[in-house]
């Protein structure tokens, strides 16, 4: 009888970013190794500008490594063109952003369902899948509201519903809660957490300790380096204090 | 197993719709960017469709020319200038003649119009001829005015159409008269009153519209045989010419016509000028605007719509910018770049299409008003409205392609832009090389190569070769033109850098100005390109009207060697009377564009 091993979602080997050039360079990731498997919530931790977003931003595409290797679901992100890796994100990434990012010519369903329709779903049918996200994420009844007219919560959770509607496994939240309250903000981290109880891997920026709690692996980054990895078990915020 | 990042089928259909949704919420929420849009677009189109329709409207057609000078009589007979027998009439414009042989025939002897009219018919005359007003000690001139007159059976039912009484009663008695309205005016009188002619006193029982003339021209109407046409002014006068309209059933044909003009007789006959013969050039004449019309129009039309697109992509640009963030988020959810760039130009085509089809609207609409306006208020300026559908369409299609294209640089300029970028700041600095500079200079060159070639080649040659030339001319010069305005586009942009780069010694205020300007040139550059292009458009715009009315003087009474054609009316824009040309003066009227 053979064991197969969790299954890879997310893999980073060797990456390194570095914006600028000469003296003017600055190395925003460096030599990172990283997976993320299905049903597992990571946390990224770090200071200010210790490269978590980038981090971030290279495991969806929406930027390149200077150096090194992105594989989503298996397929590495290298070998792809522009409108190609526009696929990959619609297929198999969700992101969150702190503050939101819905579109506000688009009602909540809509927003929902547009990685769907540009992917080529009817309207209807993707609308259909939108409500059920919406639902998973507590609040169907918002579906055809617009953006100023929701709180900041209704529109986290839409974008968290964007972020696992159709197929895709992968969800990336740059500090999902920064802009709620500490209430809002804890609605939110059930649902993520809900996500990858479901089977999705989850990869959170934050540096707020009590949000990596929820996580089942968290990942300290400082200065372009992981520099430690913890359960949620252990108390993060030791981590977080000042290098020396 | 790797995914499937493969393209679907009609992918791009959907998300094509999903971007004209989206761009139409986006119009909704921001009315006042897509208002001014929308305005810049409509105005210039509205403008072009009005003037086109207007230019169109005065030119008469051969209904309403039928109409107008028959009524509904079915021929007018009159005599015709020729030298000899081979002087041939227009079938519409029966004034105009042409002819191979400018010879003077000593042998050619014209017959009375009267004497040719064939059997079966009733005739109507009508007389021109001028009488003399003696004014009373209260007129400032103090002296006898002469004024035209026309002794005809106005109001005989056959007329129907070509005189129109507008107040009191026919003339009944030999002392009683019609006038036009800016007769009354002219002499100060009322319905009622008695005017005093040399040839006699005559009472104003009512005013008359006569078709072919505005009714501010000062007119009098006496009937045949009414004491003044016996008088010796009224024999001696230059516009003694009576006309002899045939009232009946049977047509006079095109045959019949050219057999009168070898007598010397012109003849308008209401069945060939409805239906002229196909070798006739009747086709290009009343109701169809000339091909140089058309030209200078089109001309002016696409400086304009260059203009209007450069301010256009102004506000583009501006909406592209707040956009960006939006934009950059629709890519962050995997809108591929072609998709990002049709939710901008699926903006364009909406405003685009929203404006040229109100603009078309409100130029026709405002066009027919001006023309039913002018035409209750008796000026013959307008014969009627006439839409004419090729301007129309053509401007309608520049106004959309100019929006659509001053959608496409910004569209072109967020797509391009880093997503992550752009979510983090909401900013996209665009990143230009130096091929603007470079193509922009290139067609500069061009546009030179071009005007100088229009230029040497409109001047060179003798008048039949210059005309062939003609159309090859007209697309050098108009392609010059925008070629010329577009290199100037293209290199705004290093002018805007070139100036702005030395500004350190400038005041804090006109420093920031001029590096916030250099900084955002893709705005800058579509509004100071407004500029050059408006200053070139009013050049454009100038030619024109700088220009003496000579094209399509050259045209009239020349046939082509060894192939009789007919004379085009193409240079009737400006005619001061309908009837066409005339022979003499017509003292005291000042024609029918006199009072429009």
């Amino acid at each position: 009888m053979s064991v197969q091993g969790p299954q890879q979602v997310l893999e980073l080997a060797k990456v390194s970013r570095t914006f600028g050039q000469g003296t003017t360079a600055v190395a925003a990731l460096r030599d990172v190794d990283l997976t993320v498997n299905a049903g597992e919530f990571v946390a990224v931790m770090g200071p200010s500008g210790s490269g978590k977003s980038s981090l971030l931003a290279l495991a969806g595409g929406l930027d390149r490594p200077t150096s090194g290797s992105v594989f989503v679901e298996s397929t590495p992100l290298a070998g792809l063109g522009l409108n190609a890796l526009a696929r990959l994100r619609r297929r198999a990434v969700g992101y969150v952003f702190q503050d939101f990012n819905l579109v506000p010519t688009l009602s909540a369903a809509e927003n929902v369902a547009l990685p769907l329709e540009l992917d080529g779903v009817p309207a209807r049918k993707a609308h259909r899948q939108a409500v059920d996200a919406l639902r998973q994420v507590g609040i169907p009844e918002q579906a055809q509201r617009f953006m100023d007219e929701m709180s900041g919560g209704q529109q986290q959770r839409v974008a968290i519903a964007r972020a696992i509607v159709g197929s895709r496994r992968l969800i990336l939240a740059d500090e999902p809660t920064g802009a709620l309250d500490s209430t809002t903000g804890h609605g939110v981290m059930e649902v993520l957490r809900s996500r990858a109880d479901a089977g999705a891997a989850v990869m959170l920026v934050t540096h707020e300790a009590r949000h990596a709690a929820w996580a089942d692996r968290v990942v300290f980054i400082r200065d372009g380096r992981i520099v430690d990895e913890a359960t949620a078990m252990h108390n993060p915020a030791v981590l977080l204090a000042p290098a020396g | 197993m790797a995914l499937d990042v493969a393209p679907v089928p009609h992918g791009r259909w959907h998300s094509f719709r999903l971007a004209l949704r989206m761009a139409r919420r986006d119009i909704s929420r921001h009315r006042g960017r897509s208002l001014l849009i929308i305005l810049l677009i409509l105005l210039p189109v509205a403008g072009m469709t009005g003037a086109a329709a207007l230019a169109q409207s005065m030119q008469e057609t051969p209904a309403e020319r039928v109409q107008y000078q028959l009524g509904s009589t079915q021929a007018r007979f009159r005599s015709m200038p020729a030298s000899n027998a081979e002087t041939v009439q227009d079938p519409v414009l029966e004034t105009a003649t042409m002819t191979r042989n400018f010879t003077n025939d000593p042998d050619f002897k014209p017959r009375d119009p009267r004497d040719a009219i064939p059997a079966g018919y009733e005739v109507l005359t009508e007389s021109q001829l001028t009488l003399t007003i003696r004014t009373g000690a209260s007129d400032v001139s103090g002296s006898d005015v002469p004024v035209m007159a026309k002794a005809v059976d106005a109001l005989n039912p056959a007329f129907t159409g070509k005189y129109t009484l507008l107040e009191g009663r026919p003339a009944a008695a030999r002392d009683e008269i019609l006038v036009s309205p800016g007769a009354l005016e002219r002499f100060g009188i009322r319905l009622g009153d008695r005017l005093t002619t040399a040839d006699g006193t005559f009472a104003v029982v009512g005013t008359l519209r006569d078709a072919t003339y505005s009714d501010g021209n000062p007119i009098l109407f006496l009937k045949p045989g009414q004491a003044a046409m016996d008088s010796p002014a009224a024999q001696g006068s230059p516009l003694g010419e009576t006309m002899y309209y045939l009232v009946g059933s049977e047509p006079v044909r095109w045959d019949q016509i050219r057999d009168l003009n070898r007598s010397g007789i012109a003849v308008l006959s209401r069945a060939v000028a409805l239906d002229p013969p196909v070798a006739s050039g009747a086709a290009e004449g009343p109701g169809t605007m000339p091909a140089a019309g058309y030209v200078a129009g089109v001309l002016i039309a696409a400086l304009a719509l260059l203009e209007v697109g450069l301010l256009a992509g102004a506000a583009f640009a501006v909406g592209a910018k707040r956009q960006v963030r939006e934009l950059a988020l629709l890519a962050a959810s995997g809108a591929e770049a072609p998709t990002v760039r049709a939710v901008v130009t699926a903006a364009g085509l909406w405003l685009g299409t929203i404006a040229v089809m109100a603009g078309a609207v409100l130029g026709a609409g405002g066009a027919a008003a001006v023309v039913g306006v002018t035409r209750h208020l008796g000026s013959v300026r307008f014969p009627g409205f006439h839409l004419d559908i090729l301007p129309t369409v053509a401007a309608m299609a520049m106004g959309l392609l100019a929006c659509f294209l001053a959608a496409v640089v910004p569209a072109r300029q967020v797509a391009r832009q880093a997503v992550l970028g752009a979510l983090k700041s909401g900013r996209a600095p665009a990143v230009r090389g130096p091929w603007p500079a470079r193509v922009g200079g290139g067609l500069l060159v061009l546009a030179i190569t071009f005007l100088a070639a229009g230029h040497t080649l409109g001047l060179s040659g003798d008048l039949d070769a210059r005309a062939a030339r003609i159309p090859l001319v007209a697309a050098l010069l108009t392609g010059g033109a925008v070629l010329a305005v577009a290199a100037l586009v293209l290199l705004t942009g290093t002018f805007v850098k070139v100036l702005t780069a030395r500004t350190a010694w400038m005041p804090l205020p006109l420093r920031m100005a001029a590096r916030d300007s250099a900084r955002n040139r893709s705005r800058t550059v579509p509004a100071v390109a407004a500029v050059l292009a408006a200053a070139t458009l009013a050049s454009a715009a100038m030619v024109p009207l700088r220009q003496p009315d000579g094209g399509g003087k050259t045209h009239a009474h020349v046939g082509r060697a060894g192939k009789p054609g007919l004379p085009a009316a193409g240079n009737r824009t400006g005619p001061r009377h309908r009837n066409g040309p005339r022979p003499g003066h017509r003292p005291g009227c000042g024609g029918r564009g006199a009072a429009a």
